[in-house]
């Protein structure tokens, strides 16, 4: 029988599938591989998400998550619960993503054929504004581009963030600030624009 | 605007499903045990190597035990077996003298015999 809990911050999980979680990682921890397909069944779109969020490249974020997912193999010994591994995969895609745009530069390369993956599922109006918006997010700098990403796709709150980047509470709510500044001001320019 | 910006950010950074077959790659490029695993049975092959080798040492040192006693006691027995030998040559010694004083068994014979 499936029923659903709310968790905190507002987020609603269905219990059957957390117990299912807690289960595929006892069996991971023990050498099933089958419970590690579950796991990364599971978290795929968390990982891939933040990945092509910050670098805005498909074929790179799969690298990245394919790199992320190996590292959790290594080190699912390591995990203690469901939640530790939400965590750790978040913590260690959002590193990986900061190391890898430092490397290529990616504030200011941004390939116009993958801001046009066709992932995006909403009509045509918003999937242009979408565009726009991932666009901009991905202009801005690392830090600032790592707490917009953990804020509005992993919806957590600032107090989450900072303990997932290791940065103070405060620090967190200004780059978090400035982002926010910035993309309202190159949104409107663009409106204007177009407009 | 500030809400309508962040419900902005929250349609355009949604979950995005990963490419298909993205979990068969994954599971692909793992390695077939674990490193704690591999850790493990190294740890065991290293053991049974050195029992293994430790157990026919053991053996050895026995069976050269027991053969060293088996040597020891046909040594004794063979030492008895030469003085009976002897005693007995001696007494016929003795016997043939009274009998016939002229005749006499040479000892050192017994050697080259």
């Amino acid at each position: 029988v499936a029923c659903r809990i709310v968790l905190p911050y507002g987020r609603a999980a269905s219990l059957e599938a957390k117990i299912d979680i807690e289960g595929a990682l006892v069996r991971a921890k023990a050498g099933s591989r089958t419970g590690f397909s579950d796991l990364v069944s599971e978290h795929q779109s968390l990982v891939f998400s933040v990945a092509y969020h910050f670098l805005q490249n498909s074929a790179l974020a799969e690298e990245i998550a394919q790199d992320i997912f190996l590292d959790l193999y290594r080190n699912i010994g390591k995990i203690e619960s469901a939640a530790h591994l939400t965590f750790w995969l978040r913590r260690s895609t959002t590193n990986r993503c900061i190391d890898q745009s430092r490397k290529l530069a990616y504030r200011t390369e941004v390939p116009i054929s993958d801001t046009l993956h066709p992932v995006a599922r909403s009509d045509g109006r918003d999937m242009l504004l979408g565009e726009s918006v991932r666009l901009q997010v991905a202009k801005l700098p690392e830090w600032q581009r790592a707490i917009v990403i953990l804020r509005f796709q992993e919806d957590l709150d600032p107090v989450e963030i900072a303990n997932l980047l290791n940065l103070p509470v405060n620090t967190v709510k200004s780059r978090l600030y400035r982002a926010l500044g910035t993309l309202r001001q190159a949104l409107e320019r663009k409106k204007r624009v177009r407009a | 605007m500030n809400s309508s910006m962040e419900g902005d950010l929250r349609r355009a950074l949604h979950r995005v499903e990963a490419p298909g077959g993205f979990v068969d790659r994954v599971m692909s490029s793992l390695p077939h045990k674990s490193g704690r695993s591999r850790f493990w049975l190294a740890a065991v092959a290293a053991g049974v190597a050195i029992l293994g080798t430790f157990g026919i040492e053991q053996r050895r040192y026995e069976h050269r035990m027991v053969a060293e006693q088996e040597q020891q006691r046909l040594f004794f027995a063979l030492s008895l077996a030469s003085e009976k030998v002897d005693h007995a040559m001696s007494r016929a010694n003795v016997r043939l003298q009274r009998s016939a004083p002229d005749i006499t068994i040479d000892m050192g014979e017994r050697g080259r015999l």
